[in-house]
């Protein structure tokens, strides 16, 4: 079975798996794993926003304000570094905390990593077996879900992987304008905030019109 | 991909002979007080800015760019090798002034006399240039308050790029998250911008 590039493990990870917008000579303007798509730029309107408040910068301190800055700095990096910063171990018995504390901390990690080490086939349980077979990558269509647990439906994700440009927003960033009932069956979605779930909106990151 | 900002500001500027922010917190270590000055010089304005834009005045920014250093200097473990002296500064400065705008609330303060440049009182001002002074100032006012209507990591978001001049990609290291999420709040905070500012202002 042949993988396609995006899919396949083999493929040379800087050449098959490059954007094809990140192989000119804007290279180095573009970050590892940031798509370098004509579409993610700002737009022009953003810009003069921009420069709009580059242009007026906040009003700048005296500079009586920036040397009284940076002497309450000096003052409280002074106080810091007398006050803490390993001065317990110039203090009597310091040393010998400093050893104990050591030897408890290797100790512990030694005990530890035990539990994980294979010495025989029974506790290598994080080992892989010699019998484990490793299984070809498929395409999406060659699968078939037989039975599948319902708790488990958000964590299966079938079809094409997203190709493009989309923003991931938080929940902050997600204001609920309006919220209407089905229209074949005529119940009420329910909506559920919070609760660590993650949320993605497809949204429009070019907007043709500019103020 | 244009990731900076357009012309973005060059407030940090390092000649060429000037010694590394690396060199410069070796020699903080060893406990060379010029050390710290060069830091402090090199880095006051973008900390400076960045704290004024999320608090609003300037005693309020000048306390949180305090805060920021002292904090930047004494967990200096926490960014090495991972990110740039400038991000992880700009992340606690930030930070410290998210905090310090909910401890006392956003205070604004509208100053003519503190621009960059002269301090001069505007009685001794002629017409034109006090009437400059005052269309600056009201300018100014109306991003800030434009600005305070932002959520937190909106704000915080696009202060980072417009002020700092920092990338997508120090954006993200600076609030720990990811590129995407950054372009989508500076997506979502200009078009709430844009919305209260008005149509004169942005073109």
């Amino acid at each position: 079975m042949t993988s396609p590039p995006w899919n396949n493990p083999d493929a040379d990870a800087a050449g098959d798996r490059r954007d094809p917008w990140v192989t000119g000579p804007h290279r180095s303007d573009c970050d590892d794993g940031l798509p370098c798509l004509p579409e993610a730029a700002p737009p022009a309107g953003f810009h003069r926003l921009i420069a709009l408040f580059r242009d007026n910068p906040p009003p700048e301190p005296t500079p009586e304000a920036w040397q009284s800055t940076l002497h309450r700095i000096q003052v409280r990096l002074r106080d810091d570094r007398c006050s803490g910063g390993g001065r317990w171990l110039s203090r009597p018995g310091g040393w010998l905390l400093a050893g104990v504390l050591t030897a408890a901390a290797a100790l512990g990690g030694v005990v530890l990593a035990r539990g994980l080490w294979p010495f025989d086939g029974r506790t290598g349980g994080s080992v892989a077996r010699a019998t484990d077979e490793v299984l070809p990558v498929v395409h999406a269509g060659e699968v078939n879900i037989l039975h599948m647990d319902a708790r488990d439906a958000d964590r299966v994700i079938t079809g094409q992987p997203l190709l493009g440009s989309f923003d991931l927003a938080g929940e902050e960033d997600i204001e609920v304008v309006q919220v209407e009932p089905d229209q074949e069956d005529g119940r009420m979605p329910a909506l559920a905030r919070g609760a660590g779930r993650s949320l993605i909106v497809v949204a429009h990151a070019d907007d043709p019109e500019e103020p | 991909m244009m990731e900076r900002p357009p012309n973005a500001m060059s407030a940090v500027t390092i000649g060429p002979s000037a010694p590394s922010d690396e060199d410069l917190l070796g020699r903080f270590n060893t406990g060379e007080p010029a050390a710290l000055d060069e830091l402090f010089r090199r880095y006051r304005l973008p900390a400076y800015r960045v704290a004024f834009r999320l608090l609003g005045n300037e005693a309020d920014a000048l306390d949180a760019v305090q805060e920021g250093f002292v904090k930047a200097l004494t967990h200096l473990a926490g960014f090495q090798g991972r990110s740039s002296f400038k991000t992880w500064l700009l992340r606690v400065v930030s930070n410290a002034a998210l905090d310090l705008g909910r401890q006392r609330g956003r205070r604004e303060t509208l100053s003519l006399d503190s621009g960059p440049g002269a301090p001069t009182p505007p009685e001794l001002l002629t017409g034109d240039l006090a009437g400059q002074r005052l269309e600056q100032a009201d300018l100014r006012l109306l991003l800030d308050r434009a600005l305070a209507a932002l959520s937190d990591v909106q704000r915080q978001t696009f202060v980072l790029y417009a002020d700092a001049g920092l990338t997508y990609r120090e954006i993200a290291d600076v609030m720990r998250t990811s590129i995407g999420t950054v372009m989508s709040r500076l997506y979502y905070a200009r078009q709430k911008l844009r919305g209260l500012l008005s149509e004169r202002t942005v073109s």
